[in-house]
């Protein structure tokens, strides 16, 4: 693979940085997606939840 | 008196081939049964929201169909009492969005006790779906003297009732001949309900159908749960019910409770009446009682003495066996990765993607693989205690130990567990009924020492003991002391949290203690590889990202192509991000190289190793947990203050070790316990007391010893 030993530095630097861009937006939607769920809900088996009911 | 009769039901028809749920008590056989059912063929996965493993699997017909088998977890009732046991009551009653309701069900029961089991069938059959009853540990019910009926068994329930013992195989090709059939019958048997409770059955089932949309019998049986059970468990992914049908739950109670009757003990109680019945008819019982082989094991293994001796020594085989065979693989796959990273910095031009894949992706990933042989052996060893019914004893014998601290027998397996890992220590956290008590396990157990820990204390213990002829043992025994600094903390914390946040009644410890069997080895292998492939994927993904992160911020900002290694990381985020943090940390005797390190740590603990290579420069250092770290070492004592006083004093190593031990710095951990929890509060309480006590301790520690000349 010719072209993978001769990547010009700054090809390599914009290639990681949209990698590491995509690994920021990956977890920022982990985050947001999480949140349109469902939570426990009132009477829920979750120790969090029958904890704030008290 | 009302009769509850699901036979009069119609039934569903469905031309696509049939899912089968399976259900039974916990410790019954079913894991064994499923496997001998679907072989390899098993997809193991979550329910949404809830960490309560789904198990399906693809079995085969004898002619070749395939079907549908969902394991569910182990339940008594379908009263849940664990989030476990209302998955369980969830997907049967057709709450879940996420699972079809089963179209047939495949009931397993211990034959040794049948009458206990058949609770659980009983609600079962009222669910109006076509059952087929397994009587596993037919083997084990003879050597015992009892004698099961099965013809008058299967006559008496109107459904097929096919006698087994999965462990050997046999009774499973008549299992699946009855599974193949294309019309399953219902079932005929009936129970008298009191007829004071019968209007509220009523009630409350028209409103589950009307406002639901259950189908009658459905409503019927969940009506009859409801009105028992109070329905008190709810996991994330359960339908609510509609507010017209909790009113008139509530209303029945009410006025139930103003009369001073209590109808739904009475409900309870007639069916429990009706099992009795039916077990009398079907179970003999040979002679009188003798003395199983099971007992007279039981009374050496839980002996008040013995028990102990015999625990420990279980206990020693697993640690033993997890620093000791796990060495081997874990230094081969170190070397791998080594030779991996290496070999793309060989083939790619230098450069940003060259050193994000070798230094973030490989370095992170071969991180979390490095640790596999450790986590497979001590899942390995889980099975096979679980598997010859010795797991079960060795929680009861912890139980006092346990019940001391506030928490019961049921917490050991999940600290045992976090030893190898916090993660799948907190999974298994899921057993344990209370709240309180499950709450206070999660957040003690990332305080037993994990083996992410291992290679900090290595490397600290290394650099703390400068004269190599120092014995073995006294190194050995000052690691142990970190495993019981660790140990001692949780036990601490929870006897703490178990008197003031999270106060409840004294620990109940119910379990059963099944009989001693043979492990089948395709069981133990067919589990230790499920939890590792799910260890592999929830923590390999996290470290991955974060690994990517991490590079990122010790990458940039880019300095002058001139400036050396050591300069590049201490201006870059992460080198000003210790710098902000060194205020904090100077007064534990650590300065901002150090507390780069202890950032890095945040995404997995053992990145402290190269990380505080890269920022001491050390030449050709290789990563890895077990890369040579001589020169490490070396650098680390030649490291120095500003005004040339020594940084890695025995001193400063030992308040880093024990700031490792209390610190909660594994994102991952975080993540599983966010997730458990449903919410940020106690991962955040979690991460606030336990960084909070590390550097209470390591403060203390380093003030004291410096006070004293150290």
């Amino acid at each position: 693979m010719p072209w993978v030993s001769e990547m010009s530095p700054h090809a390599q630097s914009l290639i990681a940085l949209a990698i590491v861009a995509l690994t920021v937006g990956a977890f920022v939607w982990r985050a947001i997606a999480r949140r349109h769920k469902h939570g426990c809900g009132e009477a829920c088996g979750c120790p969090s939840q029958k904890l704030a009911r008290k | 008196m009302s009769s509850s009769n699901p036979a009069n039901a119609p039934r569903r028809a469905s031309s696509r081939s049939p899912t089968y749920a399976l259900v039974g008590n916990p410790n019954c056989g079913k894991s064994t049964l499923f496997n001998a059912l679907t072989g390899l063929k098993q997809k193991v996965g979550n329910y949404p929201g809830v960490t309560v493993e789904k198990k399906v699997g693809t079995a085969y017909t004898q002619h070749g169909q395939p079907l549908t088998l969902i394991d569910l977890p182990g339940a008594y009732s379908l009263a849940a009492r664990s989030p476990d046991e209302a998955v369980t009551r969830d997907v049967l009653l057709g709450r879940r969005a996420d699972t079809p309701m089963p179209d047939r069900v495949l009931c397993i029961v211990d034959a040794t006790n049948l009458e206990r089991n058949l609770y659980l069938v009983h609600q079962i059959l009222d669910l109006g779906r076509p059952v087929i009853l397994v009587l596993n540990l037919m083997d084990l019910a003879a050597a015992q003297g009892i004698t099961i009926r099965v013809n008058r068994l299967e006559h008496e329930l109107g459904i097929p009732v096919i006698a087994c013992e999965a462990v050997n195989g046999k009774g499973i090709i008549e299992l699946k001949l009855a599974m193949s059939r294309s019309e399953s019958p219902l079932s005929r048997h009936a129970w008298e309900i009191p007829a004071a409770i019968a209007p509220a059955v009523s009630e409350i089932q028209a409103s589950l159908s009307a406002q639901d949309r259950k189908s009658p019998l459905i409503a019927r049986a969940e009506a009859l749960l409801l009105l028992t059970d109070h329905d008190q468990v709810r996991v994330t992914g359960s339908a609510d019910l509609h507010s017209r049908t909790l009113e008139i739950l509530h209303g029945w109670q009410k006025r139930w409770s103003d009369e001073g009757t209590d109808w739904s003990a009475a409900l309870v109680q007639s069916r429990y009446e009706a099992i009795a019945r039916l077990a009398a008819e079907v179970v003999h019982r040979a002679g009188t009682a003798t003395t199983s082989a099971t007992d007279r094991i039981d009374t050496v293994v839980t002996h008040p003495v013995w028990g102990w001796l015999i625990f420990g020594g279980v206990m020693g085989l697993l640690f033993f066996s997890i620093f000791t065979l796990a060495q081997p693989p874990m230094d081969w796959i170190d070397h791998y990765t080594d030779l991996l990273g290496g070999w793309v910095k060989h083939v790619m031009a230098p450069g940003d993607f060259t050193n994000l894949l070798s230094d973030g992706v490989i370095a992170g990933v071969g991180a979390v693989v490095a640790f596999m042989p450790q986590i497979l052996i001590l899942f390995f060893f889980i099975g096979l205690l679980e598997s010859t019914g010795y797991m079960a004893r060795a929680a009861f014998i912890m139980d006092r130990l346990m019940s001391r601290v506030g928490l019961n027998g049921k917490s050991f397996i999940p600290l045992l567990s976090s030893y190898a890992c916090a993660i799948p220590g907190i999974m298994a956290t899921r057993t344990i009924e209370d709240p309180k008590d499950r709450l206070a396990t999660i957040l003690v157990a990332p305080l037993m020492s994990c083996s992410a820990r291992l290679p900090v204390y290595l490397l600290m213990i290394a650099a703390m003991v400068p004269n190599d002829r120092v014995p073995l043992a006294f190194k050995v025994g000052l690691m142990l002391f970190m495993y019981f600094i660790g140990t001692a903390g949780a036990f601490l914390f929870a006897w703490l949290f178990k008197r003031t946040l999270l106060k409840g009644a004294p620990p109940l410890m119910i379990m059963e203690l099944p009989p001693y069997r043979l492990p089948r080895a395709k069981d133990v292998l067919l589990q230790m590889t499920e939890r590792a492939g799910i260890f592999l994927k929830k923590a390999g993904t996290i470290i991955l990202g974060i690994s990517i992160l991490l590079w990122f911020l010790s990458a940039y900002p880019k300095q002058a192509s001139n400036a050396s290694a050591e300069q590049q990381i201490e201006l870059s985020y992460a080198g000003r991000a210790g710098h902000w943090l060194e205020p904090v940390i100077r007064p534990l005797g650590f300065d901002w190289r150090i507390g780069i390190g202890l950032i890095s740590s945040f995404a997995a603990r053992e990145s402290f190793v190269s990380s505080t290579a890269v920022v001491f420069n050390v030449e050709n250092f290789e990563g890895g947990k077990n890369a040579d770290i001589t020169p490490l070492r070396k650098a680390m004592r030649d490291a120095v203050w500003p005004n040339g006083r020594a940084l890695f004093t025995p001193l400063v190593c030992l308040s880093l070790m024990l700031f490792y031990v209390f610190a909660m710095q594994c994102m991952s951990t975080v993540a599983v316990v966010k997730r458990e929890t449903n919410g940020w509060r106690w991962p955040l309480f979690q991460i606030g007391y336990m960084t909070g006590t590390a550097w209470v301790v390591s403060f203390v520690v380093y003030q004291a010893g410096h006070a004293l000349g150290f």
